[in-house]
């Protein structure tokens, strides 16, 4: 899938998150990863901001109201127009007992290693795949 | 790249403040916001440095960020001069830096922008602002005060890193940013009299224990240092097994009056005025030390040189004992002295050289050193199970001018909480003479020769003699002959 750019150029990531803090925190150090970043409440509202934008990365929070993580990888699955746009999906909850979890490209507990976080993000954007595990 | 130790692994952060976490029970907990509040010159910033170089030490880095107008160079010059500062060689994984002119020019979001920046590109994982006031004040609304702490806490979270807030505010408890921060950290001082002490308290720690309450604390060359409230922390220290073994007092006539010694690991209160001899008796255990089973003399009135010299005159080689390591003899004198420092220092000499007989002269030296006298029979009893614990057999003095207490000894009460074997000496004057007397009062699990007995101490050492006879009322301090009523000139 050809990269998305936001309007400055730079690579956009909808970032999909309840909690103000975290979402404003997570803007900030995107940003200075030199990346654009809309930002959405619930799945609704990233739903709604999909029908205009084409993101390079949607990270999404599972535990969310009106329209969960889950529901949302779903629903950009089910697009042929967004199938293919990588997703990053957070949660406190260890992300691998959640249901759906196989539909992201890639899972990350929250309160991990923020270089992790940003190195799985970087090469997402990239390939639209994780960071390869492989050794050299 | 640091090599960084990975905090999911355990559980606590040690924080390199000997005793802080003692009472935070293994120390702070990671990727938490933690307020330390404390008026000027309560040690704040020394706490603060001390983690930040502790951690340094364990290959950490730290950021550490002050809103204020003092320089760093006004900061570090005093820094300098703390031992846990020159311990660490790599002074470079501490990185300081002010936001003052950030906030001044960008307010909080600015602040929080900068601590993000600063924190990423040193890769640390402690995080100290220094000056959280300052943020208050520079806060267009609560609302937005709030926000700061809240986004804080979520890139500690995100980040793995800890924050720690130091504040000189005194906003009432119920402020906001108590209850939004995972930790609340107080430090504070008093005054008793004439005298002045500082202490710590943890008000908060978010999913955990910790032990509450008040906890003397002192600054010195070291740093901070926390003395946890012994009976708060020791208090169930489990006794190691009873053993039918005695141990010698070193008088064997005493020891015939009480099964060949003292029970194994008990504690035994030699209780009397003044100039009885309750010491004598005391260097008589003490001076029964070896390499093998060493002795432990802690006193608060007198030093090696006197003692070597009463242990002589009764014919004691304690200056042989202490050159060759069988006794060594630890004096406090009885000033400002913090309680809990003492019972630590005594344990730590105990458990240092596997100390098997310990003699404290003068235990009401504690209760001098106490802040808080009425503590002093919960701390005694915690001491005392702690020694009892690490198999040490205690004998300590204890004035006791009345057998119902006098208001300015500690009570009878008190010691004999906390003493399984009790041997009362006292004067008895019969007949124009003073005569030493001692009496067996108590003497955990075993029989004991239920008689008053006349002692004098010589050359020859403390010595037992004769029962005293035809005469009553000695331990209740009348004593007259038999048959002749009471002797109301004694």
């Amino acid at each position: 899938m050809a990269e998305a750019a936001g309007k400055s150029g730079k690579p956009l990531i909808l970032l999909a998150e309840d909690e103000r803090a975290i979402r404003k925190v997570m803007e900030i150090l995107l940003e200075s990863e030199g990346y654009d970043v809309m930002c959405a409440q619930h799945g609704i509202a990233a739903l709604d901001i999909l029908l205009t934008v084409t993101p390079s990365l949607v990270i999404t929070d599972y535990m969310m109201p009106e329209m969960d993580g889950a529901e949302l990888l779903r629903a950009i699955r089910g697009n042929a127009r967004l199938s293919a746009i990588p997703v990053l999906l957070m949660s406190s909850a260890v992300p691998t007992d959640l249901p759906d979890h196989h539909l992201a490209d890639q899972t990350f507990l929250k309160g991990g290693e923020l270089e992790s976080l940003l190195a799985i993000v970087a090469s997402l954007v990239a390939h639209g795949a994780p960071p390869s595990t492989e050794p050299a | 790249m640091t090599d960084k130790i990975d905090n999911t692994q355990f559980d606590r952060l040690q924080t390199g403040v000997p005793g802080l976490d003692e009472i935070l029970c293994g120390g702070l907990l990671p990727q938490a916001v933690y307020i330390v509040q404390g008026g000027p010159g309560e040690g704040k910033t020394i706490l603060a440095n001390q983690f930040c170089y502790y951690r340094a030490k364990l290959g950490e880095r730290a950021l550490y960020v002050t809103l204020l107008a003092e320089t760093h160079n006004r900061l570090l010059r005093h820094l300098r001069k703390m031992d846990f500062m020159a311990d660490t060689g790599d002074q470079q994984s501490v990185f300081y830096g002010s936001a003052f002119d950030t906030l001044r020019q960008d307010g909080l979001e600015g602040v929080l922008r900068f601590l993000m920046r600063n924190a990423k590109s040193h890769d640390v994982s402690t995080i100290v602002v220094d000056g959280l006031f300052a943020l208050e004040e520079s806060a267009e609304t609560e609302r937005s005060f709030r926000e700061f702490i809240n986004d804080l806490a979520a890139f500690a979270d995100i980040s793995g890193s800890t924050v720690l807030l130091l504040t000189n505010s005194e906003r009432s408890t119920g402020s906001p940013e108590f209850t939004m921060v995972d930790g609340w950290i107080e430090l504070n001082s008093g005054e008793l009299e004439c005298r002045s002490f500082r202490y710590i308290r943890v008000h908060k720690l978010r999913g955990s224990g910790f032990v509450a309450g008040r906890h003397m604390t002192r600054i010195n060359q070291q740093g901070f240092h926390v003395y946890p409230r012994l009976e708060s922390v020791a208090g169930d220290a489990r006794a190691v097994a009873m053993r039918e073994e005695r141990v010698s007092s070193g008088v064997p006539s005493l020891d015939e009056l009480i099964e060949g010694g003292f029970p194994y690991s008990s504690s035994t209160a030699l209780v009397g005025p003044t100039g009885i001899g309750k010491t004598s008796l005391g260097l008589a255990f003490i001076c029964q030390s070896t390499v093998e089973e060493p002795g432990l003399l802690f006193g608060f009135y007198e030093d090696s040189i006197r003692l070597e010299r009463r242990a002589a005159a009764l014919g004691l080689d304690l200056a042989s004992l202490l050159e060759s390591g069988a006794v060594e003899i630890l004096n406090y004198p009885p000033t400002e002295q913090i309680v809990d420092h003492l019972a630590e220092d005594m344990l730590h000499a105990v458990r240092r050289r596997g100390v098997k007989r310990l003699f404290v002269d003068g235990v009401d030296g504690f209760r001098q050193a106490a802040v808080y006298p009425l503590r002093t029979g919960r701390f005694l009893s915690a001491l005392i199970s702690c020694l009892r614990a690490d198999g040490v057999t205690t004998v300590f003095t204890a004035e006791l001018p009345e057998l119902m207490g006098g208001e300015n000894a500690m009570q009878f009460t008190a010691i004999s909480a906390v003493a399984e074997n009790i041997l009362l000496l006292r004067y008895a004057e019969l007949d124009a003479t003073l005569h030493r007397t001692l009496a067996v009062m108590k003497m955990r699990e075993s029989s004991f020769a239920p008689y008053v007995f006349e002692f004098h101490i010589g050359q020859d050492g403390f010595q037992i003699d004769s029962r005293m006879s035809g005469t009553e009322g000695v331990i209740s301090g009348l004593p007259h002959r038999q048959g002749r009523g009471e002797n109301t000139d004694g």
